[in-house]
């Protein structure tokens, strides 16, 4: 890989909780604990995991909006540890695409506007000549009408907000875009139009991605590379392939196999066991592998010994057994 | 004879721009034992056809047609009579598990009231039926939890509260609209595994609404592809995953990530989004969409016909012999 755009070292997010009971000390806890990629100009990371695995937090610690340490360098900038100023300065570098495109726009304002407000933050020395045009240019690029550019957000479908969420992203002409569960909130017909929109972006302006889904075969299709985390931790990191042809840690393989397949005979073939128990609060993570209290293969060791994260055959895995789970696949 | 025969079934709703048809003369037929996949993106009509079942369709709306439960046709019951249907015959489970239960109340409460209701039970027996029901759909400490608030467990666990919930009375039919859309992919598995392990044992009839292929395809006998409130194919599973008919189907099935298609390269696409409900077409409500369009697609509504046994597809492609 050539030089990173962005190397995240050990990056860590802290949330501050109110203490129990009125006059109780606060309590800290790690929403991201020491999580660390790389990502190379036009890739894209593919970032899983389910509820409360951190993978908003990452997002947002990225952006500097919640309190982090480790270190976060965007091309040659370390932005971990900027003033206020700086980093607001820096964030225009990293747009934000969210989950739900219509709760993310401003309703009072129209569609040139909001696309446009960046833009204006960014190159304040623009005529307004220009920017109607850099809009114009922008909406065409994601598939809509310039003619909609005076309308309201409510005029929009589903699918045409987050299209106007990803005009709004890409106006500045960022390197990377940080994509939190885009296509969630979306009808099943229209997340392949908003994949291949960005798949299609990416290779045009050799943007780089940070996609973050609990959908695996969507993250399978965009990714380069895929983390999947749990309990704000890197279980495993590797090249999308890899990850999914030979899953080494059990909570990867046990994502792979729950993702419902819409292929009937291939459901019936595969007649797995599904994980037992659920999802551990992130406040009281289990001692030891925070996988262990759900893992089909834990053994006693994983009760103590919190499993570091290694290089295996190409991967990174956290699993005190993953040389087993290496042998048994190939 | 099917346990549940729905023909015909239209729902409508008064609104300031005008009446809006959701559904538009649904069909289908339930056998015991039988899990019925319902798919359809947003504005679809699948989850009115839920409500319209229940009996719970807002102030606004109206229903044509029927759906005979053996003797009774749900659609004309009375509120008397609906209430000793509803969830003593027929259940429903919803999404959210939150918004369904209520949070001031304990889940021991929430479940003795029905037991009463139904089934004449005193409150101490309702609690042991309740326990032992809790204790079926796998929940832990059964005895201790029942005493807890919604709020206490987790959604997935709430869900399988409301799965016990609505098994109390032992319903012959559980209409589960989009019961695994709020959960967690490892908790969606365990879930439809639940409703699957639970159909078998008590010979239940299951409606499974969803807009997911991949939950049907684990767990449905048949299915029924629904777009702006019509059945645009329906068939077994084998037939709507293996042999689809309808661009529709075909471009839903299409438009999912598989390991086949070239990573980064394009999904095949269905063009444009779902069409708003208030301005119906007088042909097929999905010609503007489909890349196979005919001329007499715009304003002739295709027939919903068989092609097979139990395949039916309404479609200008292929029309009736």
């Amino acid at each position: 890989m050539s030089a990173p755009l962005l190397a995240v070292r050990d990056l860590t997010v802290t949330y501050r909780l109110p203490g129990r009971g009125l006059l109780g000390r606060a309590r800290r806890f790690n929403a991201v604990t020491d999580v660390s990629f790389e990502l190379g100009p036009g890739e894209t990371l593919g970032i899983v995991g389910e509820s409360g695995c951190g993978k908003s937090s990452l997002a947002r610690g990225l952006l500097g909006l919640v309190p982090v340490a480790g270190s976060v360098r965007l091309e040659s900038q370390e932005l971990c540890g900027l003033d206020r100023r700086s980093l607001r300065t820096a964030r225009r570098s990293l747009p934000l695409v969210y989950q739900d495109p219509l709760a993310a726009l401003d309703p009072r304002m129209t569609v040139a506007d909001t696309i446009a407000e960046p833009l204006r933050l960014a190159e304040p020395g623009l005529t307004s000549a220009e920017r109607r045009e850099r809009v114009s240019a922008i909406m065409e690029k994601v598939g809509l009408e310039p003619a909609y550019r005076y309308r309201y957000p409510h005029e929009f479908s589903g699918g045409q907000c987050q299209r106007i969420g990803i005009a709004r992203a890409l106006i500045t002409a960022p390197r990377l875009v940080i994509c939190d569960e885009p296509v969630s909130a979306l009808d099943v017909s229209i997340r392949a139009q908003i994949v291949n929109l960005l798949v299609g972006l990416q290779e045009e302006f050799g943007l780089s991605l940070i996609f973050i889904a609990h959908d695996l075969p969507i993250v399978r299709h965009i990714s380069h590379r895929v983390m999947v985390m749990y309990l704000g931790r890197t279980m495993e990191y590797a090249d999308a392939e890899l990850l999914y042809t030979r899953p080494l840690h059990p909570y990867t393989a046990a994502l792979i196999e729950a993702a419902p397949l819409p292929d009937p005979r291939a459901a019936r073939a595969a007649r797995h066991k599904p994980l037992v128990g659920d999802l551990p609060s992130p406040l009281q993570p289990p001692a030891g592998c925070p996988f262990s209290s759900r893992c089909p293969m834990v053994q006693d060791r994983c009760h103590a010994e919190r499993p570091a994260l290694r290089e295996i055959a190409g991967s990174q895995v956290a699993c005190h057994r993953a040389e087993e789970r290496l042998a048994l696949l190939s | 004879m099917p346990l549940l025969e729905v023909d015909e079934l239209t729902v409508r709703f008064d609104t300031p721009d005008g009446v809006v048809t959701a559904v538009d003369g649904l069909s289908f037929e339930l056998e015991a034992g039988q899990m019925l996949g319902i798919v359809g993106e947003s504005g679809s009509g699948k989850s009115q056809t839920a409500m319209s079942l229940m009996g719970l369709l807002a102030g606004n709306g109206s229903v044509t047609g029927n759906a005979f439960f053996g003797e009774r046709d749900l659609l004309t019951l009375d509120r008397a009579a609906l209430d000793d249907v509803r969830g003593h015959e027929i259940a429903i489970i919803f999404q959210d598990p939150m918004t369904s239960l209520n949070p001031y109340l304990s889940i021991e409460k929430q479940m003795t009231e029905v037991l009463v209701r139904h089934q004449d039970l005193s409150v101490r027996e309702a609690r042991r039926v309740a326990v032992r029901m809790l204790d079926r759909v796998q929940i832990p400490d059964a005895n201790g939890r029942i005493d807890s608030y919604p709020h206490e467990f987790s959604g997935g666990m709430r869900q399988r509260v409301m799965i016990a919930m609505a098994l109390l009375c032992g319903p012959r039919v559980l209409i589960a609209d989009e019961p695994t859309t709020a959960l967690d992919v490892t908790v969606q598995d365990q879930i439809l595994r639940l409703l699957d392990e639970i159909r078998a044992e008590l010979d239940m009839a299951v409606v499974l609404i969803t807009h997911d292929l991949g939950v049907v395809a684990g767990i449905c006998d048949r299915v029924l592809v629904m777009y702006a409130g019509r059945v645009m194919e329906s068939g077994t599973l084998d037939e709507i995953f293996y042999a689809p008919k309808h661009p529709y189907t075909l471009g839903l099935l299409g438009s999912v990530p598989n390991p086949e298609h070239a990573a980064h390269g394009r999904l095949p696409t269905i063009p444009g989004s779902p069409p708003a409900m208030g301005r119906p077409s007088p042909g097929c409500p999905f010609a503007d969409r489909c890349a196979q369009r005919l001329p007499e697609c715009a304003d002739e509504r295709p027939v919903l016909h068989p092609i097979e046994t139990e395949h039916l597809l309404a479609c200008h492609l292929e029309p009736p012999a």
